[in-house]
């Protein structure tokens, strides 16, 4: 079973995502709707995937996101973010802080939002 | 000697006029003689110049004012204006350097001034300060940034939610189906609404970011007519490439891969929306001298943001050109709207009547990546005849 780590504050993306992604065998959701419940869960739960919304408060996700990189117990989990900001410097530079891909919500379809998601699950696989 | 007299009163008076109207004028005026060398100057100068009017009297102009562009060569300005044949503008995006402080974003016109023997005589500069303007104009477009990403984040929700609710088809009933699927494609045109405007915001700040890659236009436009041929088997338009391809012909260019897609994204659609049913579509590749692209340049509208149309700089001579052209069949651009065709919002006045849809930012947005590239676009278009759009590309050389 694969556990993804769902950090978003916006309610109705999160049950899409999790009614499309349930779809898929083997996978298995935790769910966070603020930044420091977020964290908390990378670090307990050691997910094997976390899906991170970029626009929490005050660029709190890109703070997630660099805590996840700098842990040595959570550097290897692959977060694919997500945000509504597509400009190709910014995209550049979140990717050079880690993140494996980027989605851009309300331009990514949520079917290749799934491809990528399971490319990036199926990589981590041994 | 009375007469004298009051010829002498009559031409203090007319000069006492003359200052106080230049006093209260907010442009910045200077006016010249046909050498260049400045005879008067309004106080408004030395807001926009950094230097006082007393101090530039006597001097020649192109010595104390200096002009500078990012998009264009200005420095043939003044000198262009002194020939005195014709009023002379400064491109858009021009700024005046100050000898202390930073640059001042202005507009400016010089127009040849001729004595009562109609002899040629001068100039009169006018400059009007444009940093108010740049900074209401910049607030507008972080207006629009700021918008635009906020309404992606309902609209990313509502095209999820639509794209999950049909994947189950079978347990739709058809009409309800139908009806999702016509919601699901505003929801996706909304969103691509939402990328342009994000887009023109960003150009309009100067914040698109550019990769300068090699690109090969060849391999681009085979993929954007690809990913178009459902568009214009459904419009019944033929779309033909001729993208010729002797072994030796290159087409790598230096751009951005994915906004020289937008560029033959944009022109591709727009030949197939606004055409005829059963209209034609030709897309052709072409090595072309420098000569060639000067004529064309010479003899139609368009963006020559690389400058190789313009007269006397032949620098460009020795490069080889790529140029593409691509011509429709379609309702053609009404010809008193072609001078506004780049700009934001442009809808052709026969493409409104017709209902079809589109942004009008289309247009706008291939003029901008078109001027980031250096390259140039030209157009002929004849109403219910069609448009051929003539671009040009420096080549990708190796140093």
């Amino acid at each position: 079973m694969k556990k993804i780590l769902i950090i978003e504050d916006d309610m109705v993306l999160i049950k899409i995502l999790q009614a499309r992604l349930s779809k898929e065998r083997g996978v298995d959701f935790l769910l966070a709707t603020q930044a420091d419940e977020g964290l908390r869960k990378v670090l307990e739960e050691l997910p094997d995937l976390v899906l991170l919304d970029l626009l929490f408060p005050a660029d709190s996700g890109e703070r997630i996101l660099k805590e996840i990189k700098g842990n040595a117990n959570t550097k290897d989990i692959p977060v694919i973010v997500m945000s509504v900001a597509g400009g190709e410097e910014r995209i550049k530079q979140i990717k050079k802080l880690g993140a494996a891909d980027y989605i851009v919500k309300g331009h990514t379809s949520l079917n290749e939002s799934i491809e990528r998601i399971k490319r990036v699950l199926h990589e981590d696989t041994p | 000697m009375q007469g004298l007299g009051d010829a002498e009163n009559h031409f203090k008076e007319d000069t006492a006029r003359l200052e106080t109207i230049l006093a209260s004028i907010r442009e910045a005026v200077v006016i010249t003689k046909s050498d260049g060398t400045i005879i008067a100057a309004n106080p408004a100068t030395e807001l926009i110049t950094g230097t006082l009017p007393q101090e530039l009297i006597g001097k020649r102009a192109g010595d104390v004012l200096a002009f500078a562009s990012e998009k264009a060569d200005v420095s043939g300005f003044l000198a262009q204006a002194l020939e005195g044949w014709r009023a002379v503008e400064l491109p858009k995006d021009s700024f005046v350097k100050r000898p202390r402080g930073v640059p001042v974003p202005l507009a400016a016109t010089a127009t040849p001034l001729y004595d009562s023997g109609g002899e040629y005589a001068g100039i009169v500069l006018v400059m009007r300060d444009l940093t108010e303007e740049a900074k209401l104009k910049k607030r507008q477009y972080e207006f629009l940034s700021f918008v635009s990403h906020q309404l992606r984040q309902p609209i990313g929700s509502l095209r999820w939610g639509l794209e999950l609710v049909l994947e189950d088809k079978e347990s739709l009933n058809p009409r309800h189906r139908e009806l999702l699927e016509d919601l699901l494609d505003i929801g996706t045109r909304f969103a691509l609404f939402i990328k342009d405007l994000i887009d023109i915001s960003r150009f309009e700040e100067g914040r698109m970011d550019f990769k300068m890659e090699p690109v090969d236009i060849r391999e681009v436009i085979q993929e954007v007519a690809h990913d178009l041929r459902g568009t214009a088997t459904s419009r019944n338009v033929a779309v033909q490439l001729l993208l010729g391809a002797a072994p030796e012909d290159t087409s790598v260019i230096r751009g951005d891969r994915a906004r020289v897609r937008d560029v033959f994204s944009n022109l591709l659609t727009n030949a197939i929306l606004y055409n005829n049913p059963h209209g034609n579509v030709t897309i052709e590749v072409q090595l072309e001298p420098y000569a060639v692209i000067k004529q064309l340049a010479a003899e139609m509208r368009g963006i020559d943001a690389g400058g190789f149309g313009k007269t006397g700089d032949d620098s460009l001579a020795a490069n080889r050109l790529l140029l593409v052209k691509l011509s429709d069949t379609g309702l053609g651009i009404p010809e008193d709207q072609q001078a506004s065709m780049f700009e934001s919002f442009f809808r052709g006045r026969n493409v409104t009547a017709k209902g079809l849809e589109g942004s009008g930012l289309g247009l706008f947005i291939v003029k901008s990546i078109i001027e980031h590239l250096g390259g140039a676009i030209f157009f002929t278009s004849k109403e219910n005849e069609g448009t051929t759009f003539y671009l040009v590309f420096p080549l990708y050389e190796k140093v």
